[in-house]
């Protein structure tokens, strides 16, 4: 009966060792970002929600900006200006322009992998203009910057933009032979825009692919279950859905240099026709044109990609990694020394499975 | 077989006794503790994604060593304080004894301290070091001063309540690349073993065996059982290691220090953002008995050896272990008491094959006298 008490006592004091704060008395951080200004100086900003009167039931975003030298004295800068002690842990979205994406994100990623309450599934990106601008903007959302963008961001993961957050840039950012990318935003009026992909090589921007070719990267990738595509073909402008793909890699390696074999199978339905005069008629012969077409536009696009890439002297794709794991005795240097020439060949293999419900 | 020299052999009364199958529970939840949380990124320093294949190696070496001491035990009479007697006579044994007594006291430490520095790095950075651990400390005197069985009672829960924990793998494997994960063997095989060596910390807890065997009330069942509680360790260590591998990229392993705990942050539940607080919270259930475990064979000794009062023992070892803890205060220093344990651990591993030796070879000695 002594030890019971005993254990219980222990558990009341367990409790009782570390200072508890309530989530009022916090100022609760959910998006941050920063621009470049100029050599040494960088611009950071931060969008904290103010939850009103729950009668009201709007929102309100404070948003603190402090220019500093270095990362360390923004922490301590910014602490300054806000009346509520900060806290990181609902981090949401964090955002760099491009300037100082183009210059390199080493440090921001070092803090971002070892602070405990970051979490992971963040999601980061790359704003074309002015990030203090695009977190302070009036989006007319009823909601948080923050949560305006996770949205957007999310919503573009399910169609057309490969999956991007913290971890997935993390994971190719210290992997030898990948290379991460983040989602390229823009803000547009008074609204905001995924405008494209921004392609890193290592910590720093090097290129970027513009929106419509974003479902190409995706298609390398990973699986796609959901992505719309549209080309201008000779019978016109002809939208097509992606129902479900796959993607393999086939390393080959002659002698010291590898070959590499990419076969994608994509199949999907037509969801769009804008006619121009040829007669529209469900014929064998006439998906049969269309599926040559649309392979054909998948080919050289994924082609043309790959060698954006290897100009880049960039890996998303992960070839260098491929390589590695599946061939003895890799060698770094040697691999990027080759890796600008080494050949890529692409196979599509794409079946429409579908017309829609009209002719 | 143990009853042939009924000088040297454990007395036991029943009531302290327990079945065999709870050794499961016992040489499990000796085996798993703190290395878990961190052990793929020891492992894959030497050989990489190919690191699985040491868990194999030390696995197959962890279970032929189980043999060694059933052996040993068997032929030696009861426990390790009783073959050091045999073999080294009473004045030299007993030193041995006392050593193999520092190293569970160590293992105790080593625990303890690890798992309060994950609670400060990843919980409460301003943690209260000195009333913490006095809390602590008080509950795990509370549960050694309870016996041998309390102790092993409680091994069950911790295993059962742990395996939930499991399910949690499915998220990072979701997250995971499979393409990267082939099966391409690039190491050498003495990369291989160093990676074994690397990561034998987290197989440690069979010598455990050497000090509880005369509580177990048939030990010739009991032995299937701590096969399967080796097995078990293994499997999980697998399925952890090779989840880690997915989730992360190989270089990037080399950055993250726990990397079980990373594994966590992607989980996601409607209910709550970062789970590796719960995950780090039920992880007490681990660390309590794997705590308890060592104190207790710790304190057996000292009562085998000159029959002290064990819970006088068991206070001593208390308070100096809240001592050290307190002494242990900065992250180098637990990561050079990790390594300092590793060390010792993987000796004491080798000792067991000489202990196994000398006892068959007494053994032999011993019967031909006797003719």
């Amino acid at each position: 009966m002594r030890g019971k008490l005993l254990s219980v006592i222990c558990l009341m004091f367990a409790a009782g060792c570390n200072n508890i704060d309530s989530v009022e008395d916090r100022a609760i951080i959910q998006i941050s970002g920063y621009d470049y200004v100029d050599e040494g100086r960088i611009k950071g900003t931060v969008g904290i929600p103010q939850y009103g009167e729950e009668s009201a039931r709007t929102v309100e975003e404070l948003n603190l900006t402090v220019e500093t030298e270095s990362l360390k004295e923004f922490d301590i800068q910014i602490q300054n200006e806000s009346s509520k002690p900060l806290s990181m842990g609902k981090l949401e979205v964090n955002l760099y322009n491009e300037d100082l994406a183009s210059r390199g994100i080493t440090d921001f990623m070092d803090i971002l992998s070892r602070d405990p309450r970051i979490g992971r599934n963040i999601y980061l990106g790359i704003v074309d203009g002015d990030t203090q601008k695009l977190i302070e903007g009036d989006y007319n959302q009823n909601e948080t910057t923050a949560k305006y963008l996770k949205g957007i961001i999310e919503n573009n993961i399910d169609q057309n933009l490969p999956k991007t957050n913290l971890h997935y840039f993390l994971y190719a950012y210290y992997a030898d032979g990948l290379d991460g990318f983040l989602p390229y935003l823009k803000k547009v009026n008074s609204h905001i825009e995924v405008s494209g992909i921004s392609i890193f090589k290592e910590a720093s921007q090097v290129t970027v692919i513009p929106a419509e070719d974003t479902l190409i990267l995706k298609l390398l990738k990973e699986k796609v279950e959901k992505g719309s595509q549209t080309i201008q073909s000779d019978e016109g402008v002809i939208g097509m859905e992606i129902t479900d793909s796959n993607t393999s890699y086939q390393v080959k390696k002659s002698g010291d240099s590898p070959r590499f074999i990419v076969n994608m199978t994509i199949k999907g339905f037509i969801n769009e026709m804008k006619e121009t005069g040829v007669e529209s008629q469900r014929s064998s012969a006439r998906i049969d044109h269309l599926e040559e077409e649309f392979s054909a536009y998948y080919k050289s696009k994924a082609e043309e990609m790959i060698e954006l890439f290897k100009e880049n002297e960039t890996d998303p794709i992960g070839l260098g990694s491929l390589y590695k794991n599946r061939m003895r005795n890799f060698d770094k240097q040697a691999w990027e020394e080759q890796y600008p020439e080494v050949p890529v060949e692409v196979n599509v293999d794409l079946e429409i499975t579908g017309m829609g419900i009209s002719l | 077989m143990n009853k042939i020299d009924n000088i040297t052999s454990v007395y036991v009364p029943e009531k302290f006794l327990i079945t065999p199958m709870f050794v499961f529970f016992i040489i499990h939840s000796m085996q798993v503790g703190v290395g878990i949380l961190g052990f793929e990124g020891y492992i894959s320093k030497h050989s990489g994604f190919d690191s699985w294949i040491s868990i194999v190696i030390a696995g197959v070496f962890i279970h032929i060593l189980l043999w060694m001491v059933y052996q040993a035990l068997q032929t030696g009479g009861g426990d390790i304080v009783a073959i050091h007697r045999q073999c080294f006579g009473k004045y030299f044994g007993g030193i041995l004894s006392l050593v193999i007594c520092v190293y569970f006291f160590l293992l105790a430490l080593t625990v303890l301290r690890t798992f309060i520095e994950v609670i400060q790095v990843w919980m409460f950075p301003s943690l209260n070091l000195k009333i913490f651990s006095l809390v602590f400390l008080l509950l795990i005197f509370y549960l050694v001063i309870g016996g041998f069985r309390l102790v092993t009672g409680f091994c069950m829960i911790s295993v059962i309540m742990t395996i939930p924990l499991l399910l949690l793998k499915f998220f990072p494997i979701m997250v995971g690349n499979f393409n990267y994960l082939y099966p391409a063997i690039d190491h050498s095989i003495f990369d291989l073993i160093r990676s074994t060596k690397d990561g034998i910390l987290s197989f440690l807890g069979i010598e455990l065996l050497l000090i509880f065997y005369p509580f177990i009330k048939n030990p010739q069942a009991s032995k299937k059982w701590a096969h399967f509680g080796v097995f078990y360790t293994v499997l999980i260590y697998l399925a952890t290691a090779l989840t880690a591998f997915l989730y992360f990229s190989e270089e990037q392993l080399k950055y993250v220090t726990w990397g079980t705990i990373s594994l966590w942050k992607i989980v996601e539940f409607p209910f709550i953002e970062r789970f590796e607080y719960i995950g780090i919270a039920l992880w007490m259930y681990v660390i309590v008995p794997n705590v308890c475990l060592a104190l207790w064979g710790a304190s057996r000794i000292p009562r085998r050896l000159f029959n002290i009062n064990q819970k006088i023992t068991i206070g001593l070892f208390c308070l100096a272990l809240y001592i050290l803890i307190l002494l242990f205060d900065d992250r180098q220093r637990v990561e050079q008491l990790n390594v300092f344990a590793n060390e010792v651990g993987f000796y004491v591993l080798l000792y067991i094959p000489v202990i196994f030796l000398l006892s068959k070879i007494m053994y032999k000695v011993r019967t031909r006298h006797e003719r």
